[in-house]
């Protein structure tokens, strides 16, 4: 990989305070900033990008130089005399034609490295995780841990991530922008050569725990813009334990019936479980150790500890999910799932009441 | 129109009598139907501005509710699609049309009626695209309409219909119109106007021209994949089938890289006239401008993957496609220095024609510079699909091909109506303008890398990107007050501009010899040249020519045929729209009689 210690330090420093000046959010965090890489691959992309950056803007300095210095030198003044008529100076075009081609070759050698660099092959012990994209929801799947998740996944600091990325329905691309570059998340044609010969990946080491935020980046159809996905870097021990919580085992766990005795003390989180997994819920959503094995939408498991309902559509909240549950279209236009009063995308109403749409709400979000 | 006659020009009794309506309904006059390409884009400039203007009222804060997502949707399709096919490619036609017969000393295009036709197909199919929305169903997929979401599994309504079908009704038009002008620059070049003397202008036509005639028929068919698979249940773009969504990415941009070098050219072109001009002095380089010129257009050809970067193509393509991106920054910054180098030394007046030009220049770098940014393809991963492509492209287009055609409607609008525009109106609707778009565009540079996508009609507050949104959305109503002051100052100055005469900048070209505006014929005499600056050097054998006793000529008369027949080409696109199979036929017979009656019209 190219190496620009203390250079290129220097530029993203004066980098980052044009970034500053220029936005005059002072303070305001950018929680899809380019400028902060957190991974390997986020950094080597930012590294070729300011040595492009610095020489190119050298350019337009010396450009903007050179047209002041016309304005003021040569502007039209009475009873000038006629400009001398000059039709050209090969040795001078040549030098700018030259000079242009160096400053090329500076930038493209470091470049086509990078191209080479950012995509290499995944170690033999990356963590592989599959990206599947919907209209207008991100789908993750570890294979090999017996998970499935929505919208938030985990990976571990330090280890190796490869993320083998495909579309359920159109192009999407899958951008979480201080873990790295996009890449378009594409249906793959069905073929002889199959599905893994045409899947995209990205390779990457996170280097700092958190919450990143990203988004899909192909307009993807009417809710493209409510697309948010959220990458949780964390410990390799927080990973294990957060592999285990989501795991599903296969067996269901036996339902903790809250039975009609219990009457108006029942416990709103149990009665909207049963809720949940005897209404239409299940044909399309799965929660791990449940009854619930739908696969058409998303994978609610631990649903209430994403930050967001509807993949950005609105915080996560119990009157979030209650709106969503009773129209998801008032949150995001577009949107796939049925309402309790309106179809949507050749699916019934789900005939939820209000009692019953508060209490799948407590129950989901109690989920965490 | 090179055969003799003994029509007797000026004498047209019975074309007075008949209203300008339908004078200009049938012309075949290249400059009448030049003023009708130019009225026709900035029209649709006023439509596609608006619907910019709507979209940045949408974004000025977050989670804005201003505009509904599926309408958003259809406004930034309709934008891109209205201000590349509808605005940028007509209005440089509209110049090719009026100045290049008259720059090469020619009477008029090789092919009139067909130049008529031209139009008449462009301005119907724009009618019928924009038509969609008196329907709520605007074109949505972006204007580079990616498949499978134009399938009609995921795009079931007539959106993408009216969207196909008008744009392969436009495409039609402009080959037509490129057939046209390689053919009258070619052909039809006065007597000593040799290539290597025509102006830079004329230069950029031709390169223009040979892109259009080779880059649409590519879009044709990839519209055509589109049409099939949409109407007749063909699945070149479904997965599920075996077909490859890719191959739409690949016919696109084949067309679509070339036809960014169609919509910039022909600015080139414009400043490289509006600079010498008003400099004193000659270009510099000509020889290197030209070839610089179609170098661009060639190695254009080579470039188009540089936007499918994220497409995952793999590291050897991805390499190819940097290499050969950046190579082309090259000719480009030749012209660049060689423009600087005319003014160098020069005598330099600063009017608005000038200003937009150096303008150009200047905002046109930036986006250059932007664009090799754009190259670096690891960091290409960042930027594409998000504001700081939104930037780029907008300095590009904006910076380049807006600023330099401004500049060049300031420089020929003397030559087309007789009269100078308001300078002191020009100056002030130029700052607006200038300003206004670097207000709206420099921000978004930010904007992009801060991590904003394009194509969103919404956006979170975690992004903490609420004031650069709100910077652009200002930039956007600044410039828009700079182009309503220009829209002003066309139209007063029709009347009260002040006269100009024959030359009235000192210009050194072909289409300065003949009065303001032209006669009908252009020049008595078709002149003779000796060089490339013919009125600097030749100028007293160049107007005996040109004001002489008129030699026998001939010109075409008018026609209703091209409109009729350009009636039946966009009417049997637009009945397709129809659900039953037998619609498009009496569109089809329309056009047939159309045809017909135009092949058996007498032309003397």
């Amino acid at each position: 990989m190219p190496h620009f210690p203390t250079s290129w330090r220097r530029w993203h420093g004066a980098l980052l305070l044009a970034v500053g000046l220029a936005a005059c959010t002072g303070g305001t965090e950018f929680a899809q900033t380019t400028f902060h890489p957190v991974s390997d691959f986020a950094d080597a992309l930012n590294r070729v990008f300011i040595n492009t950056f610095g020489w190119t803007i050298g350019i337009l300095v010396l450009v903007l130089v050179l047209l002041v210095a016309v304005l003021v030198r040569f502007r039209e003044r009475p009873g000038a005399p006629h400009p001398r008529q000059i039709h050209g100076n090969t040795r001078l075009e040549i030098l700018w034609t030259v000079i242009p081609a160096v400053i090329v070759t500076f930038i493209a050698v470091p470049t086509v490295q990078a191209v080479f660099t950012t995509q290499r092959r995944p170690a033999a012990d990356a963590l592989e995780i599959e990206v599947i994209g919907h209209q207008w929801w991100w789908e993750f799947r570890y294979a090999a841990e017996g998970v499935v998740t929505a919208n938030q996944f985990y990976i571990p600091v330090g280890r190796e991530v490869h993320l083998r990325m495909t579309s359920a329905d159109v192009i999407h691309s899958f951008w979480v922008p201080r873990l790295g570059g996009k890449r378009d998340v594409m249906p793959v044609p069905r073929g002889a050569e199959g599905v893994a010969a045409r899947a995209n990946h990205i390779v990457f080491v996170a280097s700092e725990p958190g919450r990143f935020r990203g988004q899909c980046a192909e307009y993807c159809g009417e809710a493209h813009a409510i697309m948010a996905l959220f990458s949780v870097a964390v410990s390799s021990d927080e990973y294990a334990a957060w592999i285990e919580s989501m795991r599903d085992t296969g067996a269901a766990a036996a339902p903790a019936e809250p039975g009609p005795a219990q009457g108006v003390q029942s416990n709103p989180v149990a009665e909207g479980r049963q809720i949940f997994l005897s209404k239409t819920c299940i044909a399309c959503h799965a929660i791990a150790n449940t009854t619930a094995r739908g696969i058409i939408g998303p994978n609610l498991t631990r649903f209430g500890s994403r930050p967001t309902v509807g993949a950005g559509a609105a915080p996560m909240s119990q009157e979030n999910v209650e709106q969503w549950i009773r129209s998801p279209q008032s949150l995001k236009a577009g949107a796939l799932m049925p309402g309790a009063q309106a179809a949507a995308a050749g699916f019934p109403p789900t005939g939820l009441t209000d009692d019953e749409i508060r209490k799948v709400a407590a129950y989901l979000v109690s989920l965490r | 129109m090179a055969t003799v006659d003994t029509h007797v020009p000026g004498a047209a009794p019975a074309a007075a009598r008949r209203s300008v309506v339908w004078d200009l309904m049938t012309t075949v006059d290249h400059k009448k139907i030049g003023i009708l390409y130019g009225v026709s884009a900035l029209v649709f400039l006023l439509i596609g501005g608006l619907e910019a203007l709507i979209m940045r009222i949408q974004l000025s804060r977050p989670e804005n509710d201003f505009i509904s997502a599926d309408l958003y949707n259809q406004l930034f399709t309709m934008h891109g699609t209205t201000m590349v096919f509808l605005v940028g490619m007509p209005i440089a036609v509209a110049f090719f049309n009026y100045i290049v017969p008259l720059q090469i000393g020619a009477r008029d295009v090789a092919f009139p009626r067909l130049n008529a036709l031209s139009f008449w197909i462009f301005l119907f199919g724009a009618i019928f695209m924009n038509a969609s929305f008196f329907v709520g169903q605007a074109p949505n997929g972006g204007w580079f309409g990616y498949a499978n979401l134009t399938s009609r599994t995921y795009s079931p309504g007539l959106n993408i219909d009216f969207w196909a079908l008008g744009l392969q009704a436009l495409g039609v038009a402009s080959i037509m119109g490129g057939i046209n002008f390689v053919t009258t620059i070619i052909n039809l070049r006065a007597p000593g106007m040799r290539l290597m003397r025509m102006p830079l202008f004329t230069w950029m036509a031709f390169i223009t021209s040979f892109l259009i005639l080779t880059a649409l028929p590519v879009l044709a068919v990839a519209l055509f994949l589109l049409t099939f698979d949409r109407f007749w249940g063909t699945l070149f773009f479904s997965t599920t089938a075996g077909g490859d969504p890719m191959l739409w990415q690949h016919l696109f941009w084949l067309f679509g890289h070339p036809e960014v070098y169609i919509l910039i050219l022909p600015a080139f072109g414009m400043i490289s006239e509006v600079i010498p001009t008003f400099s004193r002095k000659p270009l510099f380089g000509y020889a290197v401008m030209v070839y610089s010129g179609a170098l661009i257009g060639l190695i254009g050809w080579g470039v188009w993957a540089h936007h499918m970067f994220a497409t995952g193509m793999g590291p050897i393509a991805d390499a190819y496609f940097t290499i050969s991106t950046m190579i082309i920054a090259i000719p480009t910054g030749v012209k660049i220095f060689n423009w600087i180098a005319t003014m160098w030394g020069g005598s330099v007046r600063l009017n608005t024609a000038m200003l937009y030009a150096i303008a150009a220049v200047a905002t046109f770098t930036m986006g250059g510079v932007s664009g090799v940014m754009h190259a670096t393809s690891p960091h290409n991963l960042q930027q594409t699909d998000t504001y700081f492509v939104v930037a780029h492209f907008h300095y590009v287009l904006l910076g380049g091909l807006v600023l330099g055609l401004f500049g060049g409607l300031y420089y020929w609008y003397p030559k087309i109506t007789g009269r100078f525009m308001n300078e002191r109106l020009g100056k002030i609707s130029f700052w607006f303008y200038f300003l206004g778009l670097h207000l709206t565009f420099l921000p978004m540079h930010w904007t992009g890398l801060l991590g904003m996508p394009r194509r969103v009609f919404t956006y979170s507050s975690e992004l903490g990107l609420d004031t650069l949104n709100l910077m652009s959305t200002v930039g956007g109503f600044v410039q828009a007050v700079g182009v309503l002051l220009l829209f002003v100052n066309v139209f007063r100055s029709l009347k009260s501009g002040e006269r100009a005469g024959r030359n009235p900048w000192g210009a050194a070209t072909l289409e300065w010899a003949t009065e303001s505006p032209p006669v009908e014929h252009n020049f008595q005499k078709i002149p003779t040249v000796h060089s490339r600056e013919p009125l600097w050097l030749e100028r007293e054998r160049i107007e005996a020519d040109a004001f002489g006793p008129a030699e026998p000529m001939h010109m075409p008369p008018s026609s209703y045929w091209p409109i009729v027949t350009a009636a039946g080409v966009v009417g049997t696109f637009a009945l397709f729209l129809v659900p039953v199979w037998w619609a498009p036929l009496p569109g089809f017979a329309w056009t047939f009689i159309g045809v017909l009656n135009w092949a058996y019209e007498p032309t003397h």
